[in-house]
C-alpha cells in the first residue's frame, strides 16, 4: 500500500465514524423517549391487571365471549411477530427471527408481522402465509387496529391460541425474545393473578352496569393493553439495540484509524529514509569522480 | 378520598379530593367518601374533582371507575384538563368532521370522523364549563 491510499483511507473512515456517532447519538435520544414511554404505561396495565383480579371471584366462564369461544376444531395457530423497520440495530431482529425458527412450528402457523424487516424475512421463507402486515412508522399507534384483526380473527375459531413475539425490555444493556400467550385468556389471566397475589379477593363490589359487561370490556382492554405495551417495549429494545451498534461501530472505527494512521506514519517516515539515502549514494558518487 | 387518574400514556393525577363526578355508562354519579365497593364503566365525559369548594374538570375518553370508599381509581383511554384544550384547534375539529360526515360515505372514516367529533364536543363542554365558574380568569 503507498502512503496516499492509506491517507484516502483514514479519510473516508473518519466519515463512516462520524455517521455512526451521529446515529448513536440520535437512537439514545430515541431510546431515553421510549424507555420513558415503556414505564409510563405501566400503571395502566396494572391497574386493569389489579381490577381483574379484584372482580374475579364474579367471573365465570359464561360472562365473556372472550372466556368461551370455541376452539374445538381449531389446528393452527395465530403468532404476532414484532420487530423493526429499519435495520443497523445489532442482532435486534435477528435474534427475534432464530427464536422463530427455533420454537414455531410454521406448518401449522398463520403470522402477523409488524415491522418491514419482519415482512422481509418471512417473505424469504418457503410455506409461510403471512395473514396481514401492520408495519408503520409509528407500530404503538397500530395497537388497536391490531387488537381488533386479532380479535376478529380468533373469533371465526380457525385458531386454538393466538400469541406474540417480541422483546422484553428490561435494562439498556438487557433484553429478552418472549412469546407470550394472548388468547384464549386463560393464560394471560394466570400472569393476572402471580402479579396480584397479595390482593384481598373476597371482597364484595357493586358493579356497574353488570358483571358481563364490564368483565368483557375489561379482559379486552387488558389484551389491548398488553400488545400496545409489546409494542413499545420492543421499540425501546430496538433503539437500545441500535444504539449499542453504533457504539462499537464507532470504536471499531477509532481502532481502525489509529492503527492506519501508524501505517501512514511509517510509510512516511520510509519514503523520507529512502529519499535521503537516495541524495547520499548521489553524493557519494559524484565526489567519488 | 384518594383520586388516582391514569391513562395509557402516564398517570394524570394523584391527589386528595373531598368528591367526584363521573360520567358512567348509566348516568352521572357522585362518589363521595366511604361510597360502597364499587366497579363501573365509564363513558366519555367530563369528570368534576371538588376539593374545598374549588372544582376542577377533565374530560376523558371511555373506561373505568373502582373505589372503596377510600381510594378512587379512574382508568380511561385519555384524559386533559382545560390547560391541555386548545378551543381553536377544537372548533376547526369539530368543523372539520362535521365535514368528513356530510361528504364521505366511507365508513371506517365515518366511524372515525364520528368518534374525533364526539371527543372534540366533550373538550368544548369542559372549556364552557370552566368559563362559567371563573368568568373573570377566562382567557378572551
Amino acid at each position: 500500500m503507498n502512503l496516499r491510499t492509506v491517507r484516502k483511507k483514514i479519510k473516508s473512515i473518519k466519515n463512516v465514524k462520524k455517521i455512526t456517532k451521529a446515529m448513536q447519538m440520535v437512537s439514545a435520544v430515541k431510546m431515553r423517549k421510549a424507555q420513558q414511554r415503556e414505564y409510563e404505561s405501566r400503571p395502566y396495565r396494572d391497574g386493569l391487571s389489579t381490577m381483574i383480579a379484584r372482580l374475579s371471584h364474579s367471573i365465570d366462564n359464561q360472562m365473556s365471549g372472550l372466556l368461551q369461544i370455541d376452539t374445538s376444531a381449531a389446528q393452527r395457530d395465530l403468532v404476532i411477530i414484532v420487530s423493526s423497520n429499519k435495520g443497523l440495530a445489532g442482532a435486534f431482529n435477528l435474534s427475534v427471527f432464530r427464536y422463530v425458527l427455533k420454537r414455531i412450528d410454521a406448518s401449522k402457523t398463520d403470522f402477523v408481522v409488524v415491522g418491514n424487516k419482519a415482512v422481509q424475512f418471512m417473505g424469504s421463507l418457503k410455506d409461510t402465509d403471512i395473514k396481514a402486515d401492520f408495519s408503520s412508522a409509528s407500530p404503538v399507534l397500530q395497537a388497536s387496529a391490531l387488537f381488533d384483526y386479532v380479535l376478529e380473527q380468533f373469533q371465526t375459531g380457525t385458531y386454538t391460541t393466538v400469541s406474540i413475539v417480541y422483546h422484553q425490555f428490561i435494562s439498556t444493556l438487557k433484553s429478552d425474545v418472549v412469546q407470550k400467550t394472548l388468547l384464549p385468556f386463560d393464560h394471560l389471566y394466570k400472569e393476572v393473578f402471580s402479579s396480584n397475589e397479595g390482593e384481598e379477593v373476597g371482597r364484595e363490589y357493586l358493579i356497574e352496569p353488570d358483571p358481563k359487561h364490564i368483565v368483557e370490556e375489561l379482559l379486552k382492554s387488558y389484551v389491548e393493553q398488553t400488545i400496545r405495551g409489546a409494542l413499545i417495549s420492543s421499540e425501546a429494545v430496538e433503539h437500545s439495540a441500535r444504539m449499542m451498534a453504533m457504539k462499537s461501530a464507532t470504536e471499531n472505527a477509532s481502532d481502525l484509524i489509529y492503527g492506519l494512521t501508524l501505517l501512514s506514519n511509517r510509510l512516511r517516515q520510509e519514503k523520507i529514509t529512502n529519499e535521503l539515502l537516495d541524495m547520499v549514494t548521489a553524493k557519494e558518487s559524484v565526489e567519488s569522480v | 378520598m384518594f383520586l388516582k387518574v391514569i391513562t395509557p400514556r402516564k398517570i394524570v393525577i394523584e391527589k386528595e379530593i373531598d368528591s367526584v363526578i363521573l360520567p358512567t355508562v348509566n348516568g352521572e354519579i357522585t362518589v363521595l367518601p366511604r361510597h360502597t365497593h364499587l366497579i363501573s364503566l365509564l363513558k366519555e365525559g367530563v369528570i368534576t374533582m371538588k376539593k374545598d369548594k374549588q372544582e376542577e374538570y377533565l374530560a376523558v375518553g371511555g373506561g373505568y371507575a373502582e373505589t372503596d370508599g377510600r381510594h378512587i381509581q379512574i382508568m380511561v383511554s385519555r384524559a386533559y384538563n382545560q390547560d391541555e384544550i386548545d378551543e381553536e384547534i377544537t372548533k376547526k375539529a369539530i368543523q372539520d368532521a362535521h365535514q368528513i360526515l356530510e361528504k364521505t360515505k366511507d365508513k371506517h372514516e365515518r366511524t372515525e370522523a364520528a368518534s374525533l367529533l364526539n371527543r372534540s364536543v366533550i373538550d368544548m363542554k369542559l372549556l364552557q364549563k370552566y368559563r362559567r365558574r371563573r368568568p373573570s380568569s377566562a382567557p378572551s
